[in-house]
């Protein structure tokens, strides 16, 4: 699907200036700066260990920064108490690697857990709610099972429709096609452009799945070593003549990023033993 | 010398933050059901918590004490036979039993059967994400998971320990009357003279005490679990460890005040 040259011209509803992190010494976020148009589905990819994961870290308020300031909805997050931070995790919902459900819940309850938290709805609207969010993901009859009993995209689908529940403006997504196959894959891929195309969500996605980025993304952000290496619309990253760009898509196992961590001679690493 | 700086250092970073932790949990458990708009948990988890914590319990206890008072009355009334004092097995019994036994070996029993599935369970939590998605979904983790199981062990560690005292008392009038021929009225009587209420408070202030260690070592060490289920085995058994160590040496601490 071709990006959407309207959405990227949006307001941003996610905002990040000059983010920079070091954990013990190392440094993992290097000067990273980026926007998110209102209703764009922006995917975040890089190898392991390029930061990817730390920023959306930084962006629930899991993390604190060592400098740099993030805007969610048009108001600065990194310098809020916690309890702040609470009304503030309330505009969105996230969408955990392994979902995340809570195991002593059913699916049901697991769904009316936000709800019953931050609303004073009656028991009947909550139900009402929570059938409502279920049927989005195609899991109705589920309500009653326990997390345990799903299979893992089932589960991922029930963590959707809880991540939506409060009908939030932005939702996180990490890594949402790990350890599924490529249909299920497809499935959740289909749900998170339903919601942003048909209910306005903003959409950041963390992943290395090429297939879906370039199925998704309105906006593609590549991190390398802490740093954006390039921010652009699928188009023009499919087009890049960046050789580091080209490597990851095409999953070359040698290139600007190296194979091996090794600095030292082999042979010389070899004859010291 | 620097590694026991090092383990100082560790040693008093954990204890400011478990101290953080209680105060955040007494928070939940006591102030904000009254304060915030809508508690961190629902009573419904908190029966549920008790009855896991105390009524399933309570089996193990009973035995427990029972053998307790028993062991203490054959120990204590062979001894006593040599200088003609059986007589005494009654009372000795009820005070050990209500001041120290009762208390300590309902904690130690119910910190291997609640304070390790405590930390296991929310160990798991911890690593499968599951709290930082509470955290997300603000609700605070503290509020939803560990001031109702704190709660549920605070009211239900002295309600054991009550349980342990009298089956301990059980014990020794079993052995009382039928190994060293005391007659039953007597032992009743002695055991009722001996025994004040102040012992058996001193008991329960004490189980008091221990419930909040045990609530507190056991989800302090599963939020802050880390490196998947072999550090949730690791925290288990840490957890368990330190929770008996603390809980003796505060019994210790207690007897050495209050005696």
């Amino acid at each position: 699907m071709a990006a959407r040259a309207d959405v990227l011209a949006n307001p941003p509803m996610i905002e990040v200036r000059h983010l920079r992190k070091s954990f013990a010494g190392k440094v993992v976020l290097e000067d990273v700066s980026f926007a998110v148009p209102r209703g764009a589905v922006c995917v975040v990819m890089g190898g392991s260990g390029s930061g990817k994961s730390t920023i959306l870290r930084h962006l629930i308020g899991a993390h604190k920064p060592d400098k740099g300031e993030i805007y969610l909805d048009g108001e600065e997050t990194t310098r809020l108490s916690e309890r702040e931070m609470e009304r503030v995790r309330r505009k969105f919902g996230m969408l955990f690697q392994g979902g995340a459900l809570l195991n002593s819940l059913t699916v049901g309850e697991n769904v009316a857990l936000p709800i019953r938290h931050h609303t004073d709805l009656p028991d009947a609207t909550i139900e009402i709610m929570v059938k409502m969010k279920l049927e989005l993901v195609g899991l109705r009859d589920a309500e009653h099972l326990r997390p345990s009993q799903l299979s893992g995209g089932m589960q991922k689908r029930v963590s959707l429709a809880r991540a939506i529940a409060l009908d939030p403006k932005i939702v996180f997504y990490d890594e949402p096609s790990a350890g599924l196959d490529p249909i299920v894959t497809g499935v959740i891929d289909k749900l998170m452009m339903d919601l942003s195309r048909a209910l306005g969500i903003t959409s950041l996605v963390v992943t290395h799945d090429m297939h879906s980025i370039f199925r998704i993304a309105d906006l593609i952000i590549m991190l390398h070593r802490g740093r954006i290496v390039v921010c652009d619309t699928p188009e023009n990253i499919k087009n890049s003549p960046d050789p580091l760009v080209q490597q990851f898509i095409t999953g070359a196992p040698d290139g600007p990023i190296p194979l091996r961590m090794s600095q030292k001679d082999y042979r010389e690493a070899l004859l010291e033993l | 010398m620097e590694t026991t700086l090092g383990k100082m250092g560790l040693f008093l970073s954990h204890l400011a933050s478990i101290s953080r932790l209680l105060v955040m949990t007494l928070y939940w458990s006591f102030v904000a059901p009254f304060r915030e708009r809508r508690p961190g948990f629902a009573l419904s988890s908190l029966i549920r918590l008790m009855y896991e914590t105390g009524v399933r319990s309570l089996p193990i206890v009973l035995l427990i004490g029972c053998l307790a008072g028993i062991i203490l009355s054959l120990e204590t009334g062979v001894q006593l036979k040599r200088f003609g004092q059986v007589h005494l097995v009654a009372g000795l019994v009820a005070l050990s039993m209500a001041r120290s036994l009762g208390p300590l070996l309902t904690a130690i029993v119910v910190t291997g059967r609640v304070g390790a599935a405590y930390t296991a369970e929310l160990g798991t939590m911890k690593i499968a994400e599951e709290i930082l998605a509470l955290e997300v979904m603000a609700i605070n983790p503290v509020g939803y998971l560990v001031a109702p199981r704190f709660l549920a062990l605070v009211v239900m560690l002295p309600c054991l320990t009550v349980f342990a005292d009298a089956m301990g008392m059980v014990g020794g009038f079993l052995i009382g009357t039928q190994v060293y021929h005391i007659s039953s009225t007597f032992y009743i009587n002695t055991t009722l003279d001996w025994l004040f209420l102040s012992d058996i408070l001193a008991g329960l202030l004490k189980s008091l005490v221990f419930s909040v260690i045990i609530g507190m070592v056991g989800c302090y060490r599963a939020l802050v679990v880390e490196g998947g289920p072999e550090g949730v085995g690791q925290a288990t058994m840490v957890s368990v460890v330190t929770t008996i160590v603390l809980i003796i040496v505060a019994d210790g601490i207690f007897t050495a005040i209050l005696t």
